[in-house]
This record gives C-alpha cells, structure tokens and sequence, in this order.
C-alpha cells in the first residue's frame, strides 16, 4: 500500500493516513476485504507511532469503511463506490459548514462570502 | 494479532512505578508511571533530570528509599531471574569490557539467557556491518551503540529498557535502531521504555511520552495528540492582559511581558487569536518551556490512576 | 553462574598485559631461584583481587548487574574464580618447578602447602574487604604486595633455613596441621561468602 506522509504538514499524521486510505477504496486501489497491513507493521514502514495508524484505522472504522476482526486485522469493508462517494460528500458538506459558520461570525454577507469562493477557485486553477 | 493500547488501558501494566522515591543530596526523584503490554513509552528530559536513576530503580541497580518499581509484577529491586530473563537492557555508556569481542557477547550472553537466539544475533551483527571478530575498544562510537542494543534484544525479551541508545550517533545509525526496535514491536505482548534527548526519534517512535524535570514527571502525553492538539504559543506584551489563556500546560512571563505558553488546545488560538504566535508543540519546544516556566500545571495522569487504584484495592 | 564464569575467564583471556608479566617473572624466577615460583601465585591474587575490584566499581559493571543472576550468585562466582584460577596457577607453576628443579621437590611441596593455606585466609579476608572498601583496597593491597616481594629478596637465603627447620620439626604431624588449617580456611571463606553477600546486596550501582 503506498502512503505519501507529510511530517512538516499542520495536517495530523493519522488524518492523512485515514485521507489517503479513503482515497484509495474510492478509486478502486483497495478493493472490499483486503486487508490492511497490522499497525505495527505499517507503523515500522512509515516510521509513526502505532498509536498514530491505530488512531486512523479506528476513525476509518467509525466512518464505515473498514472494519477490525479482533486477533486477525483490519480490512476493507464491503462497501460500494457510491457509499464511498457519499461519505467525502458528507465530509465536504461539514467542512463547507465549518466555513460558513466562521464567514458569518465575521458578519460576512451572502455576496461577499461567494465573491470570496470564486476568487479561491480562480487561484486554485 | 493484539491491536496497540493507550495508558489507560488497565491490564497489568509491563513496567509499573508507584509513588517510587529516591533522595540525593541534591535531587530528588518522585515518580509514577505505567507501561502498559504493547506500548512505547518514551522519556524526555534534561541531563540530571533522574532519567539514569529511574532506570536503575527498574533494573534493580539502585533501591527505592519509598514507593514500588515493579516489573512484569515483580519487585524491581528483588526481581528474580526468571523476570530479568525476560528483560533487556542499554545503559549509556556501559556494556561489555573493551577487551571482548562481538563473539565473545554472544558466548557469554548464550551463557547468561536462555531465550538467546544465536542466529539472530550473527544476523543482526552482519546487517549491522560490525566486524565480529575485533575487540570493542576498537569500535566507533555507533558500533558500539548498536552492538549494545543488538545485546539488549537477541534474547527476544518482553520488555526492553533503553537509557539513550541513539546518543552520540549520527542519523543513519540512529534510524537503524529505531528500525531494528520498530521490528521488535510487531511482535504482541512487548513494551519499551526509552529515554532520549533527540526529539525526532521519539516522535516517530513512541506512543505516548512523560517529560521529568528535576525527578518529577510533569507530563504524561500521546505522541500524537502533543503534535496535532498542543501548540507553542507566544502571546506579544501588548495582548498579555487580554488573551484567555486556555489550556496552558506551563507558562512563561519574559522581562518584556510576553508570554510564552504550551498549551494543549492549540486550535482554539488559531481560531481566535491571529496576532498570537503559535506553533505545533513538540518534545523538544515543551521540554524548553517546562524547565524555563515559572507555572506549570501537573498533567501526569497516572498520579490521578494510582490513587483510584489504591482506592479501589 | 556459567554466564559470569564466563564473562570472568573471557575478561581474564583479554589481559594481555598481566598474562605477559607473569610469563616473564616465571621464567626470571625459575632461571634465578626455582621455589620462589610460587610465591608468583600470591601476587597474581593481589592483582585479581585488585582488578576484580576495579570491574565492580567500574562503569560496565552496571550493565553486567542488568544481566539474569544474583547477587549471591554474583559472590559465589567470584570466589570460585578468585580463588579457582590461582589455584590452577599455583598447581601449574609447582609442576613446572618440579620438572626443572626435581631435587627441591620437599621445598616446593612445603611452600605448595603454605601458599594453598594462604589463599584461603588471604582470599576470606581480602574479598569482602575489596566489595565494602573499594578503592582504598588498593592502598592496603600495594603494600602487601610489596612487602612480600621485598621479603622474598631479602630473606630468601635465611628463608630457605626456616623452612628446611619447620619442615623437620612438623614432619610427623604434618597431615594434622595442614588438614586442619585447610578445614578452618574453609569454615573462615564461608563466613566470608556469607559476609561478602551481604555486603553486596546493600550496594548501589
């Protein structure tokens, strides 16, 4: 299983883990009941603490797309594209909240909160 | 296979130390700590924090003048044979007479355990490069360093108790040591204590750390929360007075007035203070503020854990 | 015990320097005077004593006392060693005196008698002396040594007298004496196992 982390990144370690892990099941890389490497094994190829993959695969667990067998390991769950796709959608949707709440909380208007999103779309291109 | 734990797990602990002291004339070492099965702890400090003598409590070098050190459930200071076979052990700057060579460790250690595994430690000494038939006076610093360890785990112990084994070594020594004791742990059942100066080793390695300062444990942490939640945090003069400090873990007024602060909620500053300074708390910006503070708020868990477990007993 | 059995023979085969001495003070000896020989086997106890004393309070002790044994083992181990490996030496320098000096062999085998009972009282009272005192054991263990040596200079022609008229003189009770003063050296290095071993147990690395 390939994984690019940054350590220098503000981004915690086990999100970016958990980010690449979700990633993967969506395209298709990971496929329903492969199995994840033990968490000590990942841990020793990629140099973090055991704490930290364990703290990813749990939140991956929480969310659905895979699930631990006590005493054998983790796999992909049995989970279909779609409910990949609706689980990031579903994550897109709460961190475009978060923004939201903050924009308004600066008493930003409608107008100037879109503005704002067009100009970062612009930049991102 | 076993998944890792966090300290609260409350199965018999591997290394478990209770309200253990010792006096000196000028220290004195006050420590509660647990090391649950399958977990690395590891042990920031100072030289002279009392890293060295904790060590020696647990090895039974030294006794405690109050408290208990116990390992696997035994007395530190009266562990018997059949514990300390199962024990492995690197000490700065001690190990075997300059005279010997790898091959003479290996007939004496072959001599002292019955677990010694042979074979691995020749493995071990050629993926290492270490000429097994030279005298340790011969050797390099990083030689030496890494035959210690090779020692300390060839006769696949539980537990593994490492006083500074990456001192004086360059990176990629370093890094093969935290490889070789990466391997080690993927075996279940197994826990290390480790203390160090370098930071990065232990960020990358341990699963949770406690600072000592001055024989105290002052924090006790998961790796990762101190790198994603704790924040370095410097509060300018002219904001001192109105800045709520939240979830300061210690603290430093300097003569100009700013302030500079570890705290364990480093978002909540990001979110409303953007004229303060903050950075992610590592071992080595907490370790610098712990012995600079003039506040430190006691975050050792574990004190709170020994009480209720007295209670409950 | 076999571990530190070990650990003491192979150290023992790294000293070079103390194997070379001896070597050569043997054969000055052997070449000069053949019965003063033995008295090569005191001064190898001195300096084992001296150097079993330096490894204790030396830095590697500290991991050696990591290791699975006792502390009492750790003792036991020590005098098996102390007094084992003279003991070997003693036997192998009194076979070379015999074989080059067959006609002194009553000489020999009187001072063979005398040198085995010195290292059991010697090793008794030197061991726990060198656990509890340390480094000042080996202020007290220069002058004995010295004071041996120079009194085998000096009184080796006068010495040689002595001996032949003790010799004569204890000659009918001679099983007597020496299978006593073997058995009370025995009974004095058991007290002082038992001494050494507490001693150690209260030590701190």
């Amino acid at each position: 299983m390939e994984i690019q982390i940054s350590h220098t990144s503000m981004e915690p370690i086990y999100e970016q883990i958990a980010a690449q892990i979700r990633l993967q099941i969506r395209e298709g890389t990971l496929q329903a009941q492969d199995p994840l490497p033990s968490v000590r094994g990942f841990a020793r190829e990629y140099r973090v603490s055991a704490l930290t993959v364990k703290k990813a695969y749990d939140l991956l667990e929480e969310e659905g797309f895979v699930h631990t067998v006590h005493g054998k390991g983790t796999y992909v769950a049995e989970i279909s594209a779609n409910t990949v796709q609706e689980e990031l959608q579903k994550q897109l949707e709460s961190q475009f909240l978060q923004a939201l709440a903050k924009a308004r909380a600066m008493k930003m208007t409608e107008e100037e909160i879109l503005d704002l999103v067009r100009m970062l779309m612009e930049e991102y291109r | 296979m076993r998944e890792v734990t966090t300290y609260e797990d409350r199965s018999q602990p591997l290394i478990e130390c209770t309200a253990v002291q010792k006096h000196y004339p000028d220290f004195a070492l006050d420590v509660t700590l647990a090391v649950p099965e399958n977990t690395i702890v590891g042990l920031v400090g100072l030289n002279g924090s009392g890293k060295t003598t904790l060590f020696r409590l647990l090895t039974g070098l030294a006794k405690a003048d109050a408290g208990s050190c116990r390992m696997l459930g035994q007395a530190a200071d009266t562990l018997p044979v059949s514990v300390k076979e199962q024990i492995g052990v690197v000490l700065a700057d001690t190990g075997f007479p300059a005279v010997f060579t790898p091959r003479d460790v290996k007939r004496v250690l072959a001599a002292f355990y019955t677990g010694f595994d042979p074979e691995y430690f020749d493995a071990l000494v050629k993926r290492f490069a270490i000429p097994p038939d030279k005298a340790l006076e011969t050797f390099s610093t990083g030689m030496k360093a890494r035959l210690r360890v090779i020692a300390a785990i060839s006769h696949h112990p539980r537990i593994l108790l490492l006083d500074e084994p990456t001192a004086g070594l360059d990176v990629v020594a370093r890094n093969q040591i935290l490889d070789l004791l990466r391997e080690y742990m993927e075996t279940p059942g197994r826990s290390i204590l480790i203390s160090s100066h370098i930071a990065s080793d232990l960020e990358n390695l341990c699963d949770s750390f406690r600072l000592i300062s001055r024989g105290r444990i002052l924090l006790a942490e998961d790796m990762d929360v101190l790198r994603d939640e704790y924040g370095y945090v410097k509060v300018p003069a002219s904001l001192a007075r109105s800045v709520d400090l939240k979830g300061v873990v210690c603290r430093k007024t300097n003569p100009d007035g700013s302030i500079e602060a570890l705290v364990s909620e480093r978002q909540f500053y990001l979110d409303n203070y953007p004229h303060v300074l903050v950075e992610r708390g590592g071992v080595d910006e907490a370790l610098l503020l712990f012995e600079g503070a003039d506040v430190v708020i006691d975050r050792n868990p574990e004190t709170e854990i020994t009480r209720k477990g007295k209670e409950t007993r | 015990m076999k571990g530190l059995a070990l650990y003491d023979l192979t150290w023992l085969k790294g000293q070079k320097k103390l194997l070379m001495i001896l070597t050569a003070l043997t054969i000055l000896y052997l070449v000069t005077d053949g019965t003063m020989v033995l008295f090569l086997s005191v001064i190898f106890q001195m300096l084992l004593l001296r150097t079993q004393e330096w490894n204790l309070r030396a830095e590697n002790s500290r991991f050696l006392f990591t290791l699975p044994f006792t502390r009492r083992q750790y003792v036991q181990e020590k005098y098996l060693f102390i007094l084992g490996s003279t003991l070997v030496l003693t036997i192998g320098l009194y076979a070379v005196a015999i074989v080059c000096q067959p006609d002194k062999m009553l000489e020999l085998s009187a001072m063979l008698g005398v040198i085995v009972l010195e290292l059991l009282y010697f090793s008794a009272i030197l061991i726990p002396m060198m656990i509890r005192l340390g480094s000042n054991m080996q202020v007290w263990l220069t002058v004995i040594v010295v004071v041996l040596a120079s009194l085998t200079a000096v009184l080796s022609g006068s010495l040689q007298e002595t001996v032949t008229q003790w010799l004569t003189v204890i000659q009918g009770n001679l099983p007597v004496v020496f299978g006593g003063m073997a058995v009370l050296g025995l009974v004095c290095l058991a007290v002082s196992m038992k001494v050494s071993e507490g001693i150690l147990d209260r030590e701190e690395l």
